[in-house]
């Protein structure tokens, strides 16, 4: 065993300890990191920190290793007429990018040039102002988001709902007495679309205080094993949760005063439910129909009680329905905007009042040139791109920026989005690694880590259970000759004549010589927002200056703020609107989908995270995989028996779309018997030589990017409960050896 | 005495890295490793070097008697762990 070897150089210069966040995943743990000369001695977690508390976990911790890896792309690479790739200067390739745009916009116009944002930029401000503000400024419908692989239903309802894509109510955990978690996996994830500092443990202090958990998902999870847990089959939570409404308003357990004073629409609840039947519920979900009463009248009954979900039933074919069912759920309990319950959180900077003041938000303004999806957040879903490039006509797709993403594995039917790819006039990849993807651009322009840059928790900051602020400087000195992102962003929008910023009179002031930079725009938003100085009329608030000089957090509040609903809602009339026609079709939709298994493909594989990964950046560094790392599918032992597969076994698994061995075969009753899950983030090329060592298979080969396999009011991609069916490689493998 | 893993443990491993003498579970290398949200010492095994508790980004090691009370319960969940794996692994043993 190799023990690590800490900078054993000598160096009279001191250490100093700086703090700041991390940048891996939604938790946004605070950090403290030991740094010498140029050198980052170590990353801990920040006792001091309001939200974390001294909580990080490995990814976090080890992402130093990311920072310092000889696998990183330090210089710009230039891709040669033979694959290979050369490094050329920030300049030539620049102004090379710049000449090939311009060549595109003048045939093609700008509307032909795509961006294409992986998860990284939610904690990449500048990146993520200069994206949407590039997309706005060439007018372009082609802004793809990793988000419409994973969320893109919560982004419409929260629009349709409550007035905004980016206001998203959280559940309040620490206050709870009842927490339903469905589809998701904290104690490995450390949570999403709630900003819960020491998630897991703030659910084991649910139940520490009397209070009940209940974990819904087809695999008795790492989250599950903790608490109450009742399985159930891929895709049924909109099965379950339309049931437990049901319920609950026939029985009459349903807070009718909160819907009254809270809501608007209301009226649509029953009609909604009124074809629902507990039976066909039960078939779909696989959960008996005494449990799903017993649970919605647990769940109305309980003094406080929030809904949670996730990717279990996010990335189906329902996912809209159910986040919409599921806000429902906690409205229609009187749950919403109170303490325990699904609450508005206070981010630091009002983000939401900005894009609402910019119209950057809504859903359905206009709909994609191919397949006709509503937008959302003016984006278009991933799904699309390969026909929105091969199908000919104005507004072709024709060139592509793909910033800090992974499509070639993380898109859905991935093989059909390479060769796409492949037809694209100009492919830029802004990564730190050659991976599948940007071994595939005509140029890899390196950026910043999180590390080496300014930044704020401009995504998380909206979900915080423990209201604060912090904005730090860039921490460590950038390796190489690698450049923020939004520096990037903003030369190559110099080159093409644009200003990257989608504010009015921005065109304007730009052709001025004014480029007003992230920072401070966002510095403006903070200051003259509600917790900001107001130019110096209020000393006690907050700037970007008063944080940058604040080593570490500002806590603002100990917990979620309640009583906030008017405050916070966008729509006309302040309350939650429920009615919309798109929910009763797609009830209707719900109603007639069959849910019986395919008998050529008898099994329901679902995706699943890994404690130590987290997207693609962290495969590469032997901390995070280690060992003999290999890619397992899970199957319940009954399953096991009937398919001949054995403890170990190479598995083929075949969807209608694809097939991929999978090295082994782990026979475990945490699955659902007829569910399989299976890791992704997989079986990747390129020259980051552990990620490609340890091989595996991309889970994507086996999904489909069909327009009507989509989740279809929001174009977000169906990766979980895709219908397959599997052998056992032992013999096959055996002959071969 | 030996040394004890607590609730704070983020498996991070960085304890079995500079173990001398192997007793943190699960291994890099053991099958349940990609999935273990903690890891534990084997009372019997452990030599009380400190190497671990040095090494814990999170301080969720301690020597025995100097634990913390409200994670006294640690000392038998670590215990606890390798006698079931030894029953598991006798069992497995006895099956076949």
């Amino acid at each position: 065993m190799i023990a690590p070897i800490m900078n054993n150089k000598r160096s009279s210069s001191p250490r100093i300890d700086k703090k700041l966040f991390c940048g891996v995943c939604e938790s946004s743990c605070g950090l403290v990191a030991t740094i010498q000369d140029d050198d980052l001695i170590k990353l801990r977690p920040d006792p001091g920190h309001p939200n974390s508390k001294g909580f990080a976990c490995s990814k976090g911790l080890a992402f130093g290793a990311v920072r310092d890896d000889s696998d990183r792309v330090l210089q710009p690479l230039k891709r040669t007429d033979d694959g290979s790739f050369v490094a050329v200067s920030w300049e030539q390739a620049l102004d090379e990018i710049g000449e090939r745009l311009n060549a595109i916009i003048k045939v093609h116009g700008r509307e032909s040039i795509g961006l294409y944002q992986g998860n990284s930029v939610a904690w990449n401000f500048g990146a993520f102002l200069n994206l949407f503000g590039m997309a706005g400024a060439l007018k372009t419908k082609h802004l793809y988001s990793a988000a419409s692989i994973d969320i893109n239903g919560y982004w419409l309802v929260s629009q349709l709902l409550y007035g905004s894509n980016f206001l998203n109510p959280v559940p309040d955990i620490a206050r709870t007495d009842f927490m339903l978690c469905i589809g998701a996996n904290p104690a490995v994830s450390h949570g999403s679309m709630a900003n819960i500092g020491r998630f897991r443990d703030t659910m084991l202090g649910v139940t520490a205080r009397g209070g009940r958990v209940v974990v819904i998902d087809p695999r008795r999870s790492e989250t599950a094993e903790l608490f109450e847990h009742l399985p159930i089959r891929p895709n049924g939570d909109a099965w379950l949760l339309a049931a437990m409404l049901k319920v609950i308003f026939d029985e009459g357990l349903a807070d009718l005063g909160a819907l009254q004073r809270q809501t608007s629409g209301s009226e649509i609840i029953t009609d909604l439910l009124a074809p629902v039947s507990l039976a066909q519920a039960s078939d779909a979900a696989g959960i008996p129909v005494a449990d799903i009463q017993q649970l919605a009248r647990d769940f109305a009954a309980a003094p406080s009680a929030c809904a949670y979900g996730r990717c279990g039933m996010s990335i189906g074919p329902f996912a809209t329905l159910s986040k919409y069912l599921l806000d429902v759920l906690n409205i229609a309990t009187g749950n919403l905007d109170r303490e325990g319950g699904w609450c508005f959180a206070r981010p630091f900077i009002d983000l939401e009042a900005l894009m609402h003041q910019l119209k950057s938000t809504g859903y359905d303004r206009w709909r994609t040139r191919v397949d006709g999806f509503p937008e959302v957040a003016g984006t278009a879903p991933v799904v699309s791109i390969p026909r929105e490039i091969t199908t000919p006509g104005k507004g072709q797709l024709r060139a592509m920026m793909v910033i800090g993403a992974n499509p070639a594995t993380s898109s859905p039917a991935a093989g059909e989005l390479r060769d796409a790819f492949k037809q694209l006039d100009l492919l830029i990849s802004q990564d730190i690694y050659i991976t599948e993807t940007s071994r595939m651009a005509d140029y890899i322009l390196p950026p910043t880590t999180w590390l080496e840059r300014e930044g704020f928790p401009i995504f998380t900051q909206s979900h915080s259970g423990v209201p604060h602020a912090q904005w730090v400087g860039p921490t460590l000195k950038a390796r190489g000759d690698v450049r923020d992102d939004a520096w990037i962003m903003d030369e190559i929008s110099k080159r093409i004549g644009i200003v990257p910023a989608d504010f009015p009179g921005a065109q304007l002031l730009g052709k001025l010589g004014l480029r007003p930079s992230p920072s401070f725009l966002m510095d403006v938003g903070l200051r003259t927002g509600p917790e900001g100085d107001w130019f110096g009329l209020r000393p006690s608030g907050l700037s970007r200056k008063k944080l940058l000089n604040n080593n570490g957090a500002i806590k603002l509040a100990n917990g979620l703020p309640t009583g906030v609903l008017n405050k916070r809602m966008f729509t006309k009339d302040k309350k939650v609107n429920l009615d919309h026609a798109l929910f009763r079709t797609e009830m209707a939709r719900l109603l007639a989908s069959s849910f019986a298994q395919d008998e050529n493909y008898p099994l329901s594989l679902i995706s699943q995270r890994e404690l130590r990964s987290q997207n693609t950046w962290l495969h590469n560094i032997s901390k995070l995989v280690v060992a003999d790392r290999v890619q397992r599918l899970r199957i319940h032992p009954t399953d096991a028996a009937r398919y001949g597969i054995e403890e170990g076994d190479p598995v083929e698994i075949s969807s209608p779309y694809g097939q991929i061995r999978v090295p082994e075969a782990r026979i475990s009753d945490e699955m659902m018997p007829g569910s399989l899950a299976l890791p992704h983030g997989w079986g990747h090329e390129g020259g980051w030589q552990r990620a490609v060592a340890v091989g595996g298979a991309g889970y994507n080969q086996l999904t489909t990017n069909r327009a009507d396999s989509a989740d279809l009011p929001s174009g977000n991609a169906t990766v979980n409960g895709i219908s397959v069916r599997i052998r056992s490689l032992r013999d096959v493998v055996e002959m071969a050896s | 005495m030996s040394y004890v893993i607590t609730a704070p443990c983020v498996a991070d491993y960085s304890c079995v890295e500079v173990c001398p003498v192997d007793c943190i579970s699960p291994m890099p290398d053991d099958s349940g490793f990609d999935a273990a949200t903690q890891l534990y010492i084997n009372p019997v095994l452990c030599v009380d070097c400190d190497a671990c508790r040095e090494a814990c980004p999170v301080n969720a090691i301690f020597a025995e008697d100097q634990l913390p009370e409200k994670w006294l319960d640690y000392i038998g969940i670590n215990a606890a762990h390798f006698q079931s794996h030894t029953q598991a692994v006798a069992e497995l043993r006895h099956d076949k």
